[in-house]
């Protein structure tokens, strides 16, 4: 087991344990393989590396990082975050709809616009 | 002249729906008048034969083959479906040539729709008994904008050159420039239509669904859908950022915590079939 950074994430590596966001919500459980739509998703999650079964300590891993890393600099986050700023995100129902919109916004980003 | 009846006095070109509206609406709820009789009412208008025929061979309903005659397009779609189908695109077709640098109308009803479409899934995962109504009042919840942009024409322009400024709410910023928002005038404006008592609660009451005496539920619905489709970014009617969750709404529509995801996953698999049936060729 070891701790892969994301952009080094290959399809068909296996989740060692559950991939989490910084609340504690599970985005992936463990022993999901991996394909290469999972590491556009960790990325507009905020997810900076995932714990690997099998990998070699050593091969582009750093076991000391603290897991789920948020990237605090994401765009659509922030495109997210303005879109929202008259809502109370402490609100469990309107923090899953931003989630859902932030991965959205990633999405059109990504690719073409809506 | 400053409130919400005031804006629309004397304003005939608004004040009732076109006539085929009130006729098609009258025949559907006559025991007298056959199937036979109503398509060929339909028939004789060609903007809502089209869409008719649009909308049954959309995969909305998936036939296997297609429905080419306007009495079959009847017998599938029921009376209900078509009074829906004849109000929103009688509405559609009142409102053209409005001023294009205060409102695109193309965005404007992207806007109305999808937020019909995610109030009628709310509805259903209800188990709510006529969920078509839902999809009506999500379509026109915000009606009243349109009637302050033909009729304020100067005054909404500064208004939403403030809010982009300011990052204002444009629902609040209505309240402090005219004294009233889009809400009371749209409901003046269904109340004028003759249309039912739950669309003009829940038009007035979308952004404040725990005042709604009568329909609190129509009111709550419509508030969560059109949060979703702001958050989403389908259209737009002026307002630039998703409003903030009323503090009942969520109880009132009374859904599990989880069911965000799945209703915005059965939004976008609707929405693009339901922008085609009303708004028409032009769409892509």
């Amino acid at each position: 087991m070891a701790t892969i950074k994301i952009d080094s994430l290959q399809s068909g590596m296996v989740v060692e344990s559950d991939v989490v966001d910084h609340k504690g919500r599970v985005l992936l459980s463990a022993g999901t393989i991996l394909d290469e739509k999972h590491q556009r998703i960790f990325r507009m999650w905020g997810i900076a590396e995932v714990k690997i079964q099998g990998a070699m300590n050593g091969e582009t891993t750093d076991e000391k990082a603290a897991p789920s890393e948020i990237l605090v600099n994401d765009v659509a986050t922030q495109q997210a975050k303005e879109l929202f700023r008259h809502c109370n995100l402490e609100h469990t129902v309107v923090q899953q709809l931003f989630q859902i919109a932030v991965q959205k916004i990633a999405e059109a980003n990504d690719g073409g616009a809506r | 002249m400053n409130t919400a009846q005031d804006l629309l006095r004397g304003y005939v070109e608004i004040y009732s729906l076109p006539t085929t509206f009130y006729r098609i609406n009258q025949a559907i709820g006559d025991p007298k008048i056959s199937m036979n009789d109503l398509s060929r009412m339909i028939s004789e208008d060609v903007g809502v034969t089209v869409r008719l025929l649009k909308l049954v061979n959309s995969a909305f309903y998936n036939f296997p083959s297609r429905i080419e005659t306007v009495s079959r397009a009847v017998s599938i779609v029921g009376t209900q479906q078509l009074h829906d189908l004849v109000l929103s695109t009688s509405v559609v077709s009142m409102f053209k040539g409005m001023p294009p640098d205060l409102v695109n109308m193309d965005s404007f009803w992207r806007h109305g729709i999808a937020c019909g479409v995610a109030a009628r899934i709310l509805a259903k995962m209800r188990h709510e008994v006529n969920i078509e109504r839902y999809f009506i009042g999500g379509m026109l919840h915000d009606i009243g904008r349109l009637i302050m942009y033909m009729k304020r024409v100067d005054l909404s322009r500064s208004l939403l050159q403030r809010c982009q400024a300011n990052n204002e709410l444009l629902f609040k910023a209505e309240r402090s420039v005219f004294g009233y928002d889009h809400t009371e005038v749209g409901f003046q404006l269904v109340k004028n239509w003759n249309l039912p008592r739950s669309l003009q609660e829940l038009v007035l009451f979308h952004h404040s669904p725990g005042a709604a005496k009568e329909y609190p539920v129509e009111a709550s619905v419509v508030h969560i859908a059109d949060m979703i489709v702001h958050a989403m970014r389908y259209g737009s009617s002026g307002e630039r950022f998703v409003p903030p969750l009323n503090d009942v709404a969520w109880e009132i529509v009374g859904l599990p915590e989880n069911s965000l995801k799945i209703i915005i996953d059965q939004m976008e698999d609707q929405v693009q079939a339901a922008f085609q049936t009303i708004l028409g060729e032009n769409q892509g």
